[in-house]
């Protein structure tokens, strides 16, 4: 018996699990997308009037514009305040690296329903946040300008979303060999320029992971934005599940399911590229 | 190094942007615990009122010592099934210089990398096409494709790090295929398997946004809480908050004891 | 010549004053104080945890002392981080960047004190000339060999006209051939540059080869200073005495203006203390002749090793074994083991060690 056909038969095996669970999964949902409703059955056709209806309908349209900024906002959140933090943890030294990280670390783990629910019990009407204004004497009484609105599901989104971008960073941080810093250094280059020249371009990859996680999973969330967003809670991630539940229109939902899969997998390979400008670290 | 003070302002900067959103990161740890002994009410928090006995109230509620089992049972098969996955599938690409690793290798991280909706609806469209009801089964199904990513990658980095030589040397000894991995292999992998189900287990716990679509009439703890939170705050719900918080903190924390910093997601 | 040659007062170079760094409760290195002069090819010797690194690190800026001070051109460097410090550190692992072309890596310490790039483009390259590393300006560190990184490397050290050029066992991971080629290479460099160059290494034959001055260090304290030659036939400790080469060190004992030992009575040397002590003797074995020598003494041959150029020989003299070496010559009129052999030695030849209380 000729070594190809043990391979090759491993290979199947091996690969039995992903494929009937993942590649199978992922293209049905893709034919799906071409299919439509007739009353309140699924009927499978080759039509593309799920993706037409999408296009057209304005208020579908602009959601999802309306979710590709907001979760673009997430991320610039996210990146603003992740990277100076990982930065910060990345100079200290090592006993506190280790507890701080852990410290950041940690809320990856902490359940996503209870976050979503604790800035509910923070940014509502008997919540911490105008408590605390009340007591400080900044309003007079408190307001229900925090919760049930787009600023609500903005927060509580890069609250969610922030150990997502933290992590990456650093770990690209703590990649660059701690030689070339003092190179820069030593070559007569201010801290200043030092970051700006070295640090930042060989943190790069990290910073491009942590954004597309912190984007491609905000633009998927269709929770946070029904707890905390109010009327106007709407989202691309929600309509998508509403299709799933009371609308009951799984072809379209497949269909925006499948214009979210693209715009996944577009950028995870655009920016996979911009990973490779550190040139080769080790 | 010799430290400017441009820099060590910056530093101190910093620090204080940790601090912050540490606080913010954790609030619900807090708030959590401090909502669930007292009451709120239109005035404010009333101090006079706190109690432990929201969380007696909570171990007698039927409904959710059935959601938490269902978790715990659900977990546990994903878990299982993804760490038996995760090792088969780390030997036939780093034993076979295989064919069809870059395949397989996107088909386990796809489910980690897109949003977890497209996993649940994709899993959800599949299973109604092949005629499976939703249950239990289902939502394993859902986490251990989820979970597979994280344990893959923990397992095979640490298999990678065990030298061919050993390998060569057990099969020149004239052990089998079987016996190497089990005397050879297995004992070196084992720890990272435990970590990765301990990892896998954690995620696997508290997942929602899948579960929401794999799931018929059983609830998972995350599914009772979403459901809870939508009727209101109540003490009862801050306990079971403050103890799933717990939970999961705790797990992570043996964790990040059993890996060094920086092996993590990602 | 871009480069301008060194100043004419030998004061003015670095001045170490009683540094010392303590980490934790580990002392690594102890109150020590140092004169570099100008233009001059210092080595720091000695091997690891000698605290030469150390010393090294401390004059770069990366490493603040415990205690003491560091001048430079009698003004006080000690609290200026590395950028403003007019010393260049060549890294032990090159330390270049890998998102830069060999050129942007070269001209980098130009481009962040302000010079154009087209300017510094060109000083780079005029130094990668220099350095014997041309045409390769557009590569990255990744697509060069190592030798090549470490030509880049050199380049953008010394491209900003320091006034020290630091250099960390810039050797030690070469091959026997690559490193004998560098070690003259750099000599001649520092020749042509007239930089001061401070050279750190653990490797004596390296140092003896390429040193103007020696520093031996061991275990955080200097142990002497001076010329290879002055180390090597005139150590004043037993460290310095064993580092170089192979040395024959016997007991002895200063006794009635003498000193005793299993060579026989040798004169003290003038200016020498004359305090009834024990020290050490020591005697290079290529001093140990067969025939002639001033001093004539009796021994039996244990061993005789051909090695090539170069034939060892131990005997016990007076109870003690030594090393005796000599160019290998087509008749040796050598005893058989186990005989009586006569061996000669010049008096003068044999250096003093005295031993630490």
């Amino acid at each position: 018996m000729t070594r190809l056909p043990v391979r090759l038969v491993l290979f199947v095996l091996a690969a039995a699990v992903p494929v009937i669970f993942v590649l199978v999964p992922i293209g049905s949902f893709l034919v799906m997308s071409f299919w439509k409703m007739d009353g309140a059955d699924i009927v499978p056709a080759a039509t593309v009037s799920n993706y037409v209806e999408f296009w057209s309908n304005e208020s579908y349209r602009r959601t999802f514009l309306f979710t590709l900024r907001l979760c673009a906002g997430v991320t610039a959140i996210g990146l603003i305040l992740g990277y100076p933090i990982a930065w910060v943890i990345w100079r200290m030294q090592s006993r506190w690296r280790t507890l701080v990280l852990l410290l950041t670390v940690i809320p990856l783990f902490m359940s996503y329903i209870v976050k979503i629910y604790t800035m509910r019990s923070i940014l509502g009407l008997n919540g911490l946040l105008n408590m605390a204004l009340v007591a400080a004497g900044i309003l007079e009484k408190p307001s229900t300008l925090f919760l049930y609105n787009q600023t609500a599901i903005l927060a509580t989104m890069a609250v969610v979303y922030m150990p997502f971008v933290i992590l990456p960073i650093y770990l690209a941080l703590d990649r660059i060999p701690g030689t070339l810093v003092a190179a820069s250094s030593d070559l007569g280059a201010r801290p200043w320029t030092t970051f700006r020249r070295i640090v930042l371009p060989l943190s790069a990859p990290g910073v491009v992971a942590g954004a597309l996680f912190s984007y491609i999973l905000s633009l998927g969330d269709y929770i946070t934005p029904q707890m905390v967003g109010g009327p106007s809670g709407f989202t691309f991630g929600r309509i998508i599940w509403s299709q799933f539940g009371l609308a009951y229109n799984w072809p379209f939902g497949a269909a925006m399911a499948a214009v979210l899969f693209v715009v996944a997998l577009v950028l995870i390979a655009a920016l996979g590229r911009l990973g490779k400008l550190d040139g080769g670290l080790p | 190094m010799i430290r400017t003070w441009g820099e060590i302002l910056a530093e101190r900067a910093a620090a204080l942007v940790l601090v912050l959103v540490l606080l913010v990161l954790y609030a619900p740890v807090f708030v959590g615990a401090l909502f669930s002994v007292v009451t709120v009410t239109r005035q404010g928090i009333d101090w006079q009122s706190a109690t432990l006995s929201w969380y007696g109230t909570l171990l007698g509620n039927a409904d959710i010592a059935r959601a938490l089992r269902t978790t715990l049972i659900v977990s546990i098969i994903a878990v299982t099934g993804a760490s038996v996955l995760s090792v088969t599938l780390a030997l036939y690409v780093n034993w076979q210089k295989a064919i069809g690793r870059t395949l397989i290798e996107l088909l386990v991280y796809l489910p980690f990398l897109l949003p977890p909706i497209i996993t649940g609806l994709s899993l959800l469209i599949f299973f109604a096409r092949i005629g499976v009801d939703r249950g239990v089964a289902t939502i394993a199904v859902g986490h251990s494709v989820f979970v597979l990513a994280i344990l893959y990658r923990v397992v095979l980095t640490r298999l990678q790090s065990i030298p061919p030589q050993l390998v060569e040397a057990s099969a020149d000894l004239g052990a089998t295929r079987w016996q190497t991995f089990r005397f050879i292999l297995w004992p070196q992998m084992r720890p990272a398997v435990i970590t990765g189900a301990i990892l896998g287990f954690a995620l696997s716990f508290d997942e929602t946004l899948i579960s929401v679509f794999l799931a018929g009439s059983d609830s998972t703890l995350p599914l009772r809480l979403w459901a809870m939170m939508r009727v209101g705050f109540t003490p009862e719900i801050n306990a079971l908050v403050t103890l799933v918080l717990l939970v999961t903190i705790g797990l992570a924390v043996v964790i990040s004891l059993r890996m060094h910093p920086g092996e993590g997601r990602g | 010549m871009m480069f301008s040659p060194a100043t004419e007062s030998p004061e003015m170079g670095v001045i170490l004053e009683a540094v010392s760094k303590t980490y934790g409760r580990v002392q690594v290195l102890q109150p020590t104080g140092l004169e570099v002069a100008d233009g001059e090819f210092l080595t720091i010797l000695g091997p690891s945890g000698s605290g030469k690194t150390t010393i090294l690190r401390m004059i770069g800026g990366f490493v603040q002392p415990s205690s003491g001070r560091i001048l430079f051109d009698g003004a006080d460097v000690t609290g200026l981080p590395p950028h403003k410090r007019p010393f260049n550190t060549f890294f032990q692992d090159y330390a270049l960047f890998p998102h830069m072309s060999v050129a942007e890596n070269v001209a980098y310490g130009l481009r962040v004190r302000g010079m154009g790039r087209a300017e510094a483009r060109a000083r780079a390259a005029e130094t990668l000339d220099l350095v014997g590393l041309s045409g390769m300006l557009e590569r990255r560190p990744a697509q060069l060999s190592g030798g090549q990184r470490q030509r880049v490397a050199l380049a953008r050290t010394i491209i900003c006209e320091p006034k020290l050029v630091l250099l960390d066992e810039p050797l030690s991971a070469l091959d026997a051939e690559l490193r004998h080629h560098m070690q003259g290479f750099l000599k001649d460099l520092q020749r042509r540059l007239a930089t001061t160059f401070l050279f750190v290494t653990h490797d004596q034959e390296e140092a003896i080869t390429m040193a103007d001055r020696i520093v031996v260090m061991s275990q955080g304290r200097i142990e002497q200073v001076g010329p290879p030659r002055a180390l090597y036939y005139a150590p004043k400790t037993p460290f310095v005495a064993r580092f170089f080469g192979d040395n024959n060190l016997v007991e002895a004992r200063v006794e009635d203006g003498q000193v005793q030992c299993a060579l026989g009575a040798l004169p003290l040397p003038e200016g020498v203390s004359a305090t009834p002590r024990k020290i050490l003797v020591a005697l290079r074995p290529e001093q140990i002749l067969l025939s002639g020598g001033a001093r004539r003494v009796e021994g039996h041959l244990v061993d005789v090793t051909f090695a090539g150029a170069v034939t060892t020989l131990t005997a016990t003299v007076g109870g003690h074994e030594l090393l005796v070496k000599m160019a290998s010559g087509a008749n040796p009129a050598l005893p058989a083991p186990g005989e009586r052999i006569t061996l000669g030695f010049d008096p003068a030849a044999v250096a003093l060690v005295e031993i630490a209380p």
